[in-house]
């Protein structure tokens, strides 16, 4: 969707229209639950996020700044709660020595669609598996520049950090990875 | 191992090119719309009723300031009115008495004024007695009356 029609759609929204808010989720659905899934590494707690990140869009759309992408607003909402969500369940985990919810229902989810569900764990074993050990912030800059592709500028304004702190955070996360296949081979 | 023959590069690339795959993601939009279109109603009766609270706080804002006001207003009015009747009266009664010795006697002479008011007292004195004469007439007639009782 063209940029000039986005800002068309988040005025109409900004006005309460709850339809052309709908066609924006369509729109941005799949990015969000992508940067989720990356993040959290579970089908449903991806799919709850995304419902979570646009209910909270839209209850802010007033603070939105029509000078930055609405993509860039969008990921720094779900890249925000999924770090505090990954910081509780990181908390959960240490204070009680039991997994939190964010693994227990891994296997239990999709048995309907086979295909997708293979390629889905998939996934999450190899992601969890090379960045379990990273931090929220690490895990968090390694998928959005690495895994997305996205520019450093960009992370800036989705994360909150500085150029410094991204370069610094990216290059632990990458350290880490690294040792863990060297560990392997 | 399942990923001996992974290198950085490879796992970032695979990473990047193979996406998770969303089940039913109309689903999943209905849902939030759903969720939008709850939360706007419950906004707006919020709305709504915000609105009805500011009219009415408003209102009784406006009686309270109005109220007083007008009671101050109205009781300095009465007090004019008040005032202005008793003068008014007064001038009135004062009118009266001159313009009835203006009418009887000719003011215009002092004299005619002194006699005027001579005759005056003396015609209600005469009434008077004309009246007292009648009364012990008549009370002379019933029995156990005295004339002096009467006096008294």
């Amino acid at each position: 969707m063209e940029q000039d029609k986005i800002q068309e759609l988040i005025i109409y929204s900004k006005h309460g229209d709850t339809k052309t808010f709908g066609m924006l989720v369509t729109e941005f659905q799949p990015l969000v639950f992508r940067l989720a899934f990356r993040l959290l590494c579970n089908d449903d707690d991806a799919k709850d996020m995304v419902q979570e990140v646009f209910v909270r869009a839209w209850l802010q759309l007033d603070r939105y700044n029509p000078q930055y992408r609405f993509s860039t607003w969008i990921y720094k909402i779900t890249a925000n709660m999924c770090c505090d969500r990954l910081r509780s369940a990181k908390r959960a985990r240490e204070s009680t020595g039991i997994p939190s919810a964010l693994s227990e229902r891994e296997n239990i989810a999709s048995t309907e669609n086979t295909e997708s569900s293979v390629i889905n764990s998939e996934l999450k074993e190899l992601i969890l598996y090379f960045t379990d050990r990273l931090t929220p912030k690490q895990k968090t800059v390694f998928i959005l520049k690495d895994v997305e592709g996205l520019e450093t500028e960009e992370i800036e304004k989705i994360t909150g950090l500085s150029a410094g702190q991204i370069k610094s955070n990216l290059h632990l996360a990458r350290k880490y990875i690294r040792n863990k296949i060297n560990s392997i081979s | 191992m399942k990923y001996r023959n992974i290198t950085y590069e490879k796992l970032v690339e695979h990473l990047g090119n193979v996406s998770p795959v969303l089940d039913h993601p109309e689903e999943l939009t209905q849902n939030v719309t759903a969720e939008i279109t709850r939360i706007a109603a419950g906004r707006k009766k919020k709305r709504k009723i915000i609105r009805i609270a500011g009219w009415l706080s408003g209102a009784a804002a406006c009686l309270t300031l109005c109220l007083p006001a007008y009671e101050t207003a109205q009781s300095s009015a009465y007090r004019h009115a008040d005032m202005k009747t008793s003068e008014s009266v007064s001038s009135a009664r004062a009118t009266v008495g001159i313009r009835e010795i203006k009418r009887t006697y000719d003011v215009g002479n002092p004299e005619s004024v002194k006699t005027a008011i001579i005759s005056a007292v003396r015609k209600k004195s005469e009434q008077r007695n004309r009246k007292e004469r009648i009364y012990s007439v008549c009370l002379s007639k019933i029995p156990g009356y005295s004339q002096q009782k009467f006096i008294k």
